[in-house]
């Protein structure tokens, strides 16, 4: 069994952890604001979508792949990163949620790591945080990938 | 005591009682319940605006209506609302719910389902990030241990799931359900063993590479008013268990808490709640690697995830809040009965999809529908078989 000591006092949480929880927590929430947000946009300027919403929902549940999905609805080839040239648009700005809030793990883990090197002398911690960070780096920007 | 001094403390509890209520109040303009509000008036804004311009916006030729769109909308957040606070509950993920229960009763293909489902099972993860982490419960040296490992297999696991639908062609799809349903069912199995976890497994050697990493970290148990000082053992164990339950992850687009809890309780030796706790961390960091391949191929549509994204923050945060006390028998009973009968379909879908039966009749899929919800009554009602009742 673990040791239940006898002390009452709540013992000091680390600050490394306070601030990624702190990082993760905030981003998703702003992750949540922009998911909530971009489809309201999407139909008040429904022209204005990069995917058009009245044909989507047929395609999706009519068990479409994601490529004829795309090609039916947007007419181009499917593209996770369609937000950086459509900053504007209604989906453009949800999807921009989701990003932010698929891709949290990356800054909460760069501030981890640097904390634990300098701060707590945590290499190990430092070097897995690293770790970590480079294996989101390689997936969001897709450089390995099954063909 | 006289009557004036019981006048003067019956004062004094209300004025005591005054202040509490008053500090109640006051709560709700602080973190968590300050944001928790603003996201829920936004969804009501959102909704209602929706709505709004759907009633005087035009329909194309052939296209689905505005108001039907906000209708599938409103839905999607409302299911993964409810998805959110029963997994809560049962103390699971929600992509355990939502892809197997896609997959079995609607036709959307499967990589849109899993992709979804990693989304469902991050993000209620990624939002109790902070509390877990702020309180101590959660250890972020744990967290990366874990994550090494998870996060190699969930990015191994999606790539795969890109690769398989590639390779199998039509029967893709089929053996993809027939394969979710044999994981769904012994999932649902585990569920009702109970598995072998220990509250506070014993720890009596530690190994010098898990020593390395200076793993513990006590942390105060409200429940008996004391520090918990525990100790981590075998991380080269738990590293490569990770691996393999990212990879599922990551496949198969659920999540993976039922099955991190009692890696890192029976391999690592972790106190349970302390394996909980992280176990939402870990999914959220290592789903953050196994999303992006389905980001990427496009099997991530903005407006069909949104809602079910916003449905699972909402819904964790408010869940964790108000009903972490909530007993979960009845619910995870009722979870064991949609595991079982969403099995069933994935199984009759598959076969049906791969012609080795035909189309089940109605009758049938009622009937075996019943039997299971049947089962679930008597369970809850504490009236079935020792088995269910463990």
């Amino acid at each position: 069994m673990a040791n239940v000591a006898e002390q009452t006092l709540k013992p000091k949480v680390p600050t490394t952890q306070i601030v990624f929880g702190d990082i993760v927590y905030w981003v998703t929430v702003i992750s949540c604001i922009l998911a909530v947000v971009g489809p309201l946009i999407s139909f008040i300027f429904m022209d204005g979508n990069v995917m058009n919403p009245h044909y989507l929902f047929d395609s999706i549940w009519d068990g479409d792949k994601p490529e004829v999905v795309w090609d039916k609805v947007a007419a181009q080839e499917p593209n996770g990163h369609f937000w950086i040239h459509n900053l504007t648009a209604g989906d453009g700005i949800t999807q921009i949620g989701i990003v932010i809030g698929c891709a949290v793990g990356m800054p909460a883990m760069l501030v981890a790591a640097f904390l634990y090197w300098f701060k707590d002398k945590g290499r190990a911690q430092a070097l897995m945080a690293m770790w970590v960070t480079a294996l989101i780096i390689v997936s969001l920007l897709g450089i390995l990938k099954t063909e | 005591m006289t009557s004036g001094e019981r006048e003067l403390a019956g004062t004094v509890v209300v004025g005591q009682e005054k202040r509490r209520r008053a500090f109640q109040w006051r709560s709700l303009l602080r973190s968590p319940w300050l944001e928790l509000e603003v996201m829920v008036a936004l969804v009501i804004i959102a909704f209602a605006g929706m709505a709004l311009v759907s009633a005087s916006a035009e329909t194309p030729e052939g296209g689905m209506s505005a108001m039907t769109i906000v209708a599938w909308l409103l839905g999607f957040f409302l299911l993964s609302f409810v998805i959110a606070i029963i997994a809560v509950i049962a103390g699971i993920g929600g992509g355990l719910i939502y892809t197997p229960i896609m997959l079995a009763f609607t036709d959307v293909n499967s990589l849109i389902v899993r992709a979804q489902g990693l989304i469902v099972a991050m993000f209620s993860g990624l939002i109790s990030t902070g509390p877990f982490m702020r309180s101590g419960l959660g250890n972020l040296r744990l967290v990366l241990i874990a994550c090494t490992g998870y996060g190699l297999g969930a990015f191994s696991g999606a790539q795969l799931a890109f690769f398989a639908a590639d390779k199998m062609g039509e029967n893709g799809e089929a053996i993809i359900r027939l394969m979710l349903s044999a994981v769904v069912g012994l999932v649902g199995l585990y569920l009702i063993l109970g598995g072998k976890k220990l509250e506070w497994p014993e720890v009596k050697k530690v190994d010098k590479f898990t020593r390395s990493f200076n793993i513990p970290l006590p942390y105060y148990e409200h429940s008996l008013g004391k520090v918990i000082d525990y100790q981590v053992k075998c991380a080269w164990g738990g590293m490569l268990v990770m691996m393999g339950v990212g990879l599922m992850s990551g496949f198969f687009g659920m999540g993976a808490g039922w099955a991190t809890v009692p890696a890192l309780n029976l391999v690592m030796g972790v106190p349970l709640k302390v394996a909980a706790a992280c176990s939402g961390v870990i999914l959220g960091m290592g789903d953050c690697i196994g999303v992006w391949p389905y980001i990427i191929s496009g099997a991530i549509i903005p407006l069909f995830a949104a809602p079910w994204l916003a449905g699972q923050v909402i819904g964790g945060l408010l869940g964790a809040k108000l009903l972490v006390n909530i007993k979960s028998g009845p619910v995870r009973y009722i979870l064991i009965g949609i595991m079982f009968f969403t099995a069933y379909s994935l199984v009759t879908r598959g076969l049906s999809d791969l012609d080795v039966i035909g189309d089940v009749p109605f009758a049938v899929t009622g009937a075996v529908f019943m039997l299971v919800m049947g089962a679930v009554l008597l369970a809850a009602f504490g009236k079935f078989p020792k088995l269910l009742r463990r």
